[in-house]
């Protein structure tokens, strides 16, 4: 899952990054509105986390504007104002949550989960065959035993799960795993399947994760 | 007085113009009636003079009695009947003999009453069997005698014009309470029409709280004292809704540049506490959330200040002081900054500069300047402090060749939060609250300031100290 965090604050974006990161999301840093609205504009996001108060647009804004372009995707304000007024405006400019500074990582987390799961199948657990992804437990299991992932690992076959029965464009998944420092050098993805593949594998589950010759990969549902 | 504080201005007013109506108008009407009481008896006793002068000439005194030279004047019509305009005359004699000595027929059998005691010439009130009667007392003399030896007697009937004044009297008596009733709901009803705008600007005024400010009385059409009223209380709820929203603001800001870096320590710590880290990740981290406490502490001593110079209790301690001392100090203190970017600070003066200020007050006012011109300043670039004396005061000018600030930007610069780099804490930490806290030091020591600036060539920010 890829999201992109707008904030002015380094010492808020640069936890919140890494906090990220570590659980299996690819995160960009955008450290005005302008620059925000454009990243996540021109790329493809799972999610966006936004503060409201940025210099050169505001959160508001950045989020009428981007709703305009993409109704879809969930978008979570951050913000010290915590009147039921700015509650209120808040979300009405579009935003599908908010958490009031400061706020608990975890707190965020599950929040990010929940719009997570609205915005695609709306069940915490993703099932293919024998694998079963518990995202709010953040554990995989094959035939009822535990597979050990890397966070690279997880965020792969969590977006190859979410995506079941549609082809994923090698672009595609590098767009959604990995974040924009990445040089898109899209034979990685074929090092990491293959990881994945040997780990499920040995649990039992073979077969899974088929390959689509010059195109990518898919999990089709069986 | 407690009285009359419960009642309302339309009924003060209505009462107040009664009482003031009323006095005047008995005043009149006892006026009135006592001219036209003195018309009447004027105009009869006019009558009764003539008459008697008449008779008084008709008659002659001698030594043996009363001779009657003019009888034809006892014999006219007015004298003989009593339907017609009558006139009573009776002589009476005083002295040794005194009694009736002739008198009208038209007096029958009653007769004038008399009264000896008087001594010249009388008119008075009296009866003639239970008649009212206007009558006159001539007294007619023997030679040289002082005493009267008879008296001419003239009356007439009043009882027509006691009629008259009694019903003068009787009108005037009634007719004061009704006009007096009539004013009073006249002005009652006029009071209240003109003070009914006046309920609308207290309805409107009742309804406005903090949550709708920006509410505002209706203003009348004509420019009248209810104008001014309504236009003052608007006026008034201008000022009160900028205050309000300023500090609203202020609490906002103030919330916001707290919690920010409360946010930030707090995810830090909580991302790095998930799982073991190696001691170099540690260190980095804690590092990091010293900064942030710094930085709240730094906020915190800041926003204390303002609230203290902000009570109205705190007064300045002002006293002659060397202004070159104090920018002597605040240079030692921004030394290090400045040599950190290759900054030249140089100083001009000429000559003394003696000031009247709160010494510590100047030092944190120039503190936050130079501080400032050295943030914002490129490496190696020039801040000059320059203090000059101008006899009435001192100017003392700090100038930077710094980015400058916009035009748009320097009005509010002085505002508290207000941070002309809208890039707020990415490059260059502050809280904000510098420049307002300047501002507001040298309002209280009645310190003029002046900011100049233009963009890409730096600011210059002056203080126009009242010399000692």
């Amino acid at each position: 899952m890829r999201v992109l965090i707008i904030e002015d604050e380094p010492g808020i974006a640069n936890f919140l990054k890494e906090g990220l990161e570590e659980e299996c999301f690819a995160v960009d840093v955008a450290n005005n509105g302008r620059e925000g609205l454009s990243m996540a504009l021109s790329n493809d996001y799972d999610l966006l986390v936004v503060d409201w108060l940025l210099p050169g647009l505001s959160g508001v804004e950045v989020c009428r504007q981007f709703r305009k372009e993409c109704p879809q995707v969930p978008v979570i304000f951050l913000t010290a104002k915590d009147t039921l007024d700015d509650v209120i405006f808040g979300l009405e400019s579009g935003a599908s949550d908010y958490i009031k500074k400061p706020f608990a990582f975890e707190g965020l987390l599950a929040r990010i989960r929940v719009q997570l799961r609205t915005s695609f199948s709306g069940n915490p657990l993703l099932q293919a065959g024998g694998v079963e992804m518990n995202l709010a437990a953040h554990r995989v299991t094959c035939n009822g035993k535990d597979v050990l992932l890397t966070p690279k690992e997880f965020a792969l076959l969590e977006y190859l799960l979410r995506n079941r029965g549609i082809v994923c464009t090698r672009s595609r998944i590098i767009e959604h795993v990995w974040d924009i420092h990445f040089d898109a050098d899209t034979s990685v993805i074929d090092v990491y399947v293959n990881f994945l593949r040997k780990k499920l594998d040995v649990s039992g589950c073979t077969d899974l994760i088929e390959t689509v010759r010059g195109v990518g990969y898919v999990i089709r549902e069986k | 007085m407690g009285f009359g504080r419960e009642i309302s201005i339309r009924n003060r007013v209505s009462g107040l113009f009664l009482i003031v109506t009323a006095s005047l108008m008995v005043v009149v009407f006892v006026l009135v009636y006592v001219q036209v009481e003195n018309d009447v008896y004027s105009h009869i006793d006019e009558e009764l003079n003539e008459e008697a002068g008449e008779f008084v000439g008709g008659l002659q005194v001698t030594k043996d009695g009363v001779l009657f030279t003019d009888q034809a004047e006892w014999m006219e019509r007015s004298h003989i009947t009593v339907d017609f305009y009558p006139k009573f005359v009776q002589v009476v004699a005083a002295g040794s003999a005194p009694g009736i000595v002739r008198k009208s027929f038209n007096l029958f059998n009653d007769t004038l009453r008399y009264d000896p005691s008087l001594g010249d010439i009388a008119f008075y009130n009296s009866d003639i069997a239970g008649a009212s009667v206007r009558q006159v007392q001539v007294p007619v003399f023997h030679g040289r005698n002082t005493d009267a030896a008879v008296w001419v007697l003239v009356a007439v009937p009043l009882e027509e014009s006691l009629f008259v004044l009694s019903d003068l009297r009787t009108v005037l008596f009634f007719s004061l309470p009704v006009i007096l009733l009539i004013l009073f709901f006249v002005t009652r009803f006029i009071a209240g029409k003109s003070l009914a705008p006046l309920e609308q600007v207290i309805d409107t005024a009742e309804k406005i709280t903090q949550e709708n400010l920006d509410e505002r009385i209706e203003l009348p059409a004509n420019r009248d004292e209810l104008y001014r009223l309504s236009s003052t209380i608007n006026d008034l709820l201008d000022r009160l809704q900028a205050a309000y929203t300023r500090e609203k603001q202020f609490t906002a800001d103030a919330a916001h540049e707290l919690k920010t870096p409360l946010a930030s320590l707090l995810g830090t710590l909580e991302v790095l506490i998930r799982k073991p880290r190696d001691p170099d990740r540690y260190k980095a981290r804690i590092e990091l959330c010293i900064d942030e406490l710094k930085r709240m502490s730094g906020l915190i001593d800041q926003l204390l200040l303002l609230a203290r110079y902000d009570s109205a209790a705190f007064k300045p301690d002002i006293a002659a002081f060397d202004a070159r001392e104090a920018v002597v100090k605040v240079l030692d203190r921004v030394e290090g900054q400045a040599r950190g970017k290759n900054i030249d600070i140089t100083v001009r003066n000429n000559g003394q500069a003696m000031v009247q200020v709160d010494a510590s007050m100047l030092e944190i006012m120039l503190d936050n300047i130079v501080s400032n011109a050295v943030k914002y300043s490129e490496r190696g670039a020039p801040v000059t402090i320059a203090l000059e004396n101008r006899g009435e005061s001192v100017t003392c000018s700090v100038t930077d060749a710094g980015p400058g600030i916009s035009p748009e930007k320097v009005d509010r610069i002085f505002e508290r939060f207000y941070r002309a780099d809208e890039s707020r804490n990415s490059q260059t930490s502050g809280t904000g609250l510098g420049l307002a806290i300047v501002k507001k030091l040298a309002d209280i020591q009645h310190i003029t300031l002046h900011l100049s600036s233009s963009e890409h060539e730096g600011t210059t920010v002056a203080f126009e100290i009242p010399a000692a």
